[in-house]
């Protein structure tokens, strides 16, 4: 989903980099249209990203794409197969820079896509379904590097969904609704929170760990509730 | 501002915000139904109140069937016991659409056929109808007898391919007049049925309209969405004779609804099964699997269908004729035919 641009930042030199992002998900998602269960598994994907500093401006665009297999702990046998999209592009204001401890502090705005298409392919006739949600969320970004020269970087952000517009198929079928319905918090509750650790390894590479926990629900008469935990290997270049 | 000394000080508050955030995950997500005997009955009533699309078309007041069933339920209950009361009260709808499925038992509602004559015997026709000269195409059973041709279909759920159907209608071309038997057929795949009826089409034909649910409401729908199926190259135009009893259901039930509006189609046997919906699946917080109807299915004059489809001539085969291998619903259409 969203929250997943830039946590790695390297030392210095260039203010354009691109990263490139494996992760491993595990999604626990509810769609009360098949079962109030929860449907657990493994989404593998790949996100890249790419970002530029400019003067106070902090921008990112970011693309994501996983594909796996959820199932419900009652039925293990019942297979659910499910992809994630998710574009974002976010624009941060650096409100602070402390040079001392090498901390940065950004505040701003994102604006994220997220399509998830679901299959319950041992379920019968209108057994797929999907979300797709575009929001904007208030971010906030806070970065320390740490070492001598710095080379280690700690990052934290977090974002809310302030207002959404969400598609899913009509009540009572895998047919997309004609409309578009638009929900703030309490329609629509998304955020996400993501923490990483960079190390630079050379001038041009920074390597790392992330973790990511993202979160929506709607709450329409289609409810549909995800929750996803991610594991992610940072790999940034400077370009 | 105060200002932070220590880098590690900041790590360690950005640490604690962040495992507070995600540690509240289990009170912002819904939590799945209990599945104690009383919750588990409550799912079942109120998904079905919300999702199952034939209340006002059959009728039924679901929330006098909820108090009549409710009362009965205690979370002191065996699961088998719950599972009869909740079968008691998914047959109140007298729908062979809606199934519940436990580990150890399944509830289906068979009422539809099994309190009327079978009116079909195959190993009666196998032996004195299809003889040793019928043939074998994917799902159809054919042969052709003093120049008409008789063709049973014995269900659409197995896929067949479009050779198989040719193989069959190259044959059955030159006859003047076909029996098409769907006796006892307990329906399959819409693709099936439809390729089918294409092979008796010679325009493009509305065969039916879908009522889609738009929200919770028993009546909350989407306007009813015409169906048109296309002929095919060289359809079959002589007089059909269609064979039908109650066991004929769902997608076969569509099938004689979709042939009872050619010109060239006479209906004859006994009324079938109906079940003219889609269904679909929905998997209890227990585990159990149910499964309803989830539309209703128009006629191509904007009647449900789900009660059955009501033939030209009803006719039923007597068990002096059943003994003596006689199928009188074959012997009438051959009469017809002539």
């Amino acid at each position: 989903m969203a929250a997943n641009n830039l946590f790695c930042q390297p030392p210095g030199g260039s203010n354009t980099q691109f990263h490139v992002r494996p992760y491993l998900l595990f999604d626990k998602t509810i769609d009360k249209h098949f079962s109030s269960v929860p449907a657990t598994g493994f989404i593998p994907g790949l996100q890249l990203a790419a970002s530029q500093e400019r003067n106070n401006l902090l921008l990112e665009v970011s693309m994501r794409y996983g594909k796996g297999t959820l199932s419900f702990s009652e039925k293990k046998q019942l297979r659910i197969s499910k992809s994630l999209l998710t574009a974002t592009a976010s624009i941060l204001y650096k409100l602070n820079r402390r040079e001392e401890t090498g901390s940065d502090l950004h505040a701003g705005l994102m604006i994220d896509f997220v399509r998830a298409d679901k299959e319950y392919s041992d379920l019968i006739n209108f057994n797929t379904s999907f979300e797709t949600i575009a929001s904007t969320s208030l971010v906030g970004d806070y970065m320390i590097k740490i070492g001598s020269n710095r080379p280690v970087s700690f990052r934290n952000r977090a974002f809310i969904a302030i207002l959404s517009m969400y598609r899913q198929p009509v009540f009572g079928s895998s047919v997309a609704s004609d409309s578009w319905s638009v929900g703030s918090i309490g329609e629509v509750n998304k955020w996400g929170d993501r923490f990483s650790v960079c190390k630079a390894i050379t001038e041009r590479l920074n390597l790392g760990l992330g973790y990511t926990w993202e979160y929506y629900r709607l709450n329409s008469e289609r409810e549909t509730i995800s929750s996803m935990h991610s594991l992610s290997i940072e790999i940034l270049f400077k370009l | 501002m105060r200002r932070i000394r220590k880098p590690y000080t900041v790590i360690s508050i950005c640490l604690l915000l962040f495992f507070a955030a995600t540690s509240c995950k289990k009170t912002l997500q819904t939590s799945p139904p209990g599945t104690s005997a009383v919750e588990t009955f409550e799912e079942l009533w109120t998904f079905m109140d919300r999702h199952y699309a034939l209340f006002d078309v059959k009728q039924i007041e679901w929330k006098m069937i909820y108090d009549k069933y409710r009362s009965t339920v205690t979370n002191a209950m065996t699961e088998a016991a719950l599972f009869e009361v909740c079968a008691d009260m998914l047959e109140e709808l007298k729908d062979g659409h809606v199934t519940l499925i436990s580990p150890f038992k399944t509830f289906t509602y068979e009422n539809f056929y099994r309190l009327f004559p079978t009116n079909f015997n195959y190993p009666n026709i196998s032996a004195n109808y299809l003889g040793s000269s019928s043939k074998v195409s994917g799902p159809f059973i054919y042969t052709i007898k003093q120049g008409i041709g008789y063709l049973y279909c014995k269900s659409f759920r197995d896929d067949y391919t479009n050779e198989d159907l040719e193989k069959v209608f190259n044959e059955l071309q030159s006859t003047t007049g076909l029996i098409l038997d769907i006796r006892s057929n307990t329906g399959g795949k819409a693709g099936n049925v439809n390729r089918l009826v294409q092979k008796f089409l010679d325009k493009k034909t509305l065969v039916k309209y879908e009522l889609v649910k738009s929200g919770p409401g028993h009546n909350q729908f989407l306007l009813p969405n015409a169906y048109y199926l296309e002929p095919t190259a060289i359809p079959y135009s002589n007089p059909v004779i269609v064979l039908t009893n109650r066991t004929c259901f769902s997608a076969c039930n569509d099938f004689a609804s979709y042939m009872n509006y050619l010109p060239q189609v006479t209906i004859l046997g006994d009324q079938t099964g109906g079940g003219g919906s889609i269904p679909n699946n929905y998997i209890l917080a227990n585990g159990w699997t149910l499964q309803y109807s989830s539309t209703i299915t128009l006629s191509a004059d904007k009647i449900p269908i789900d009660a059955g489809i009501t033939p030209d001539i009803y006719l039923n085969i007597s068990p002096i004729d059943e003994t003596n291998g006689i199928d009188p619903l074959i012997e009438k259409a051959f009469l017809l035919l002539k």
